[in-house]
């Protein structure tokens, strides 16, 4: 769907080019759950901000849907339109009177009437779990989690085939943060969409989504399952990251010479294996 | 040694000028936190922590009871400079406390506000870098640095205040998980080594796992607290107020549910680890 080739991007300072983003090459398709993971300033939100135009590759290549997107030819509008942005902290962003204005303004911008936009609003709003007697309240009067979900609804509401978070989780407590995750999840299954989100939290990497893209120093080091990723420690190590407490205990039942298959990601996963593994073993 | 006494809250909620309506924050709070504890406050979105946190170095006055810190009352004009010096503030966004053109600037920056003189003030600053591990990068610009480093420059800045207390609202959630550990870390070490008072208020659980106390807080009221063996042996009550359960301690659970003779909470990997092989070995 979503195609980038060497991919290179540089600020010019003073004079002195400084590479940011060095040949990355990628592919988002549908139904990815993509987690890209790296330090500060590693270069992560520079490379989700070339995935819908807002910053334009010093060289390389993008194609969507096989067409190539720095050709003259093509129309950017295009590529606003399917693939879709949320910020960090996205409820700063809200600035209409009531909820559902907010929902319909991205819609009706890209053309489309007030009555369809309305409807179209209502219809995501209720997607992501907003009441109905929220919708013409003040964004302001809602909490965290709501006002990220009406964020997530406004993008949805211009029908993207990708949506590209950045920390959607931050400043968010356990629960609702499960729950924004959730509704990714849903998205995913239900709009047949591709979600990609950058994160911090190997946590949540590892509970949701189905691929780790690895930054570090503008480069993707790594492109490969959760289960892949996390047990390779140098690359972890590399790119200055840590994984799940799970996985670090995992991996220490392994060197002790614990015969388990292999590192578990999740609690989910860890309780299984260690209680199939320790019961077999009182089996005998 | 702060007293927290019947602490009560009320935030005004305006609607375009006229006062709408009154909201409750904190609903009646008392804790002694002692000099030198290493306290760790818990709870969800809303739950009144960040509120709290405002208290102890008067930012915020209470609406109803007391706070005194070292037997100063933080709601009395007079006690603001003294109370103040005492108690360092270090906030979630590293990119909006830090105001140096570079790393020994900033750090001096409280110092030379209060006319102190510049030889002190000199080698005050060169100390509290060298202790939260900055000393690489005395003369680095602030926009060169990583969020966990600028971090760790907003508690020099504390240090350098000579505050004895540090209250840190958050200080890791926009942090990668390697800048995370070294912030807890340096807390930790300030604490042991210098005798601070250090009150983290987080929702990380696994950073609270090593406190010397735990509060939990729901509602604008504590809902529980004690020692983290204390508090992590009551899993449902961290389940019905919406805090994280640390990966090891619900591991913990689940197996122990299954039949592994293993203790009650395990708080951490390495103890699960010596368990898990300990078990394995008897077989």
């Amino acid at each position: 769907m979503l195609k980038g080739v060497n991919i290179n991007f540089s600020y010019d300072k003073k004079g002195v080019s400084e590479n940011i983003l060095n040949d990355v090459s990628f592919e988002i398709n549908t139904g990815d759950f993509i987690g890209i993971i790296g330090t500060s300033g590693s270069g992560k939100t520079t490379f989700i901000k070339h995935f819908n135009g807002l910053l334009r590759a010093s060289s390389g290549e993008l194609y969507l849907n096989d067409q190539n997107v720095y050709d003259k030819s093509f129309d950017l509008f295009q590529l606003r339109k399917e693939v879709g942005l949320v910020f960090q902290y996205p409820e700063n962003q809200l600035f209409k009177k009531t909820v559902i204005e907010d929902v319909m303004f991205g819609p009706m911008n890209l053309g489309m009437l007030e009555e369809e936009a309305r409807i179209v609003a209502e219809r995501e709003l209720k997607f992501v779990g907003i009441d109905e007697d929220l919708f013409s309240a003040n964004p302001m009067e809602l909490s965290g989690g709501q006002k990220r979900s009406v964020a997530i609804a406004g993008v949805l509401a211009m029908s993207p085939k990708i949506i590209v978070l950045d920390e959607p989780a931050a400043g968010l407590d356990f629960y609702t943060k499960s729950r924004i995750f959730d509704l990714l999840k849903r998205i995913i299954a239900i709009k047949k969409m591709a979600v990609v989100f950058v994160s911090h939290n190997m946590e949540d990497v590892a509970n949701y989504a189905n691929q780790v893209w690895i930054m570090k120093q503008g480069t993707l080091i790594s492109k490969e399952s959760v289960q892949t990723s996390f047990s390779r420690d140098d690359i972890i190590d590399l790119a200055g990251m840590d994984v799940p407490e799970v996985t670090k205990l995992t991996k220490d039942l392994i060197d002790a010479g614990i015969p388990l298959k292999s590192i578990s990601t999740t609690v989910d996963n860890a309780e299984k294996s260690l209680s199939d593994l320790f019961k077999k073993n009182r089996g005998h | 040694m702060i007293r927290i006494e019947n602490l009560i809250h009320r935030y005004t909620i305006w609607n375009d000028q006229k006062e709408q309506s009154k909201k409750i924050a904190i609903d009646g709070i008392s804790l002694n936190i002692k000099q030198g504890e290493f306290l760790a406050i818990l709870g969800s979105n809303g739950s009144g922590k960040s509120t709290l946190a405002k208290h102890l170095n008067a930012l915020l006055l209470p609406s109803e009871g007391t706070i005194e810190v070292d037997d100063l009352d933080t709601s009395k004009e007079e006690n603001l400079t003294e109370i103040r010096n005492k108690v360092g503030m270090v906030f979630q966004n590293p990119d909006n406390q830090i105001i140096g053109t570079n790393v020994e600037e900033d750090v001096a920056f409280g110092l030379e506000n209060k006319n102190m003189p510049s030889d002190y003030i000199q080698k005050r600053v060169v100390e509290c870098i060298d202790t939260v591990g900055m000393s690489d990068f005395s003369k680095t610009s602030p926009t060169r640095l990583s969020g966990g480093q600028k971090q760790r420059v907003a508690i020099a800045g504390a240090l350098a205040d000579d505050s004895q207390i540090m209250v840190l609202d958050e200080p890791t959630s926009m942090l990668d998980p390697k800048s995370r550990s070294e912030i807890i870390d340096v807390l930790h070490r300030l604490n042991a080594e210098n005798g601070m008072t250090i009150i983290l208020i987080t929702h990380n659980t696994d950073e609270v796992v090593a406190a010397d106390r735990i509060v939990l807080m729901n509602g604008g009221k504590i809902v529980g607290k004690g020692s983290p063996t204390e508090v992590f042996a009551d899993l449902e009550l961290l389940r019905k107020i919406h805090v994280e359960i640390p990966q090891i301690i619900e591991l913990g659970e689940r197996l122990r549910n299954a039949g592994f003779p293993l203790s009650d909470p395990v708080l951490n990997e390495q103890q699960m680890a010596e368990e898990l092989t300990g078990i394995w070995k008897v077989k």
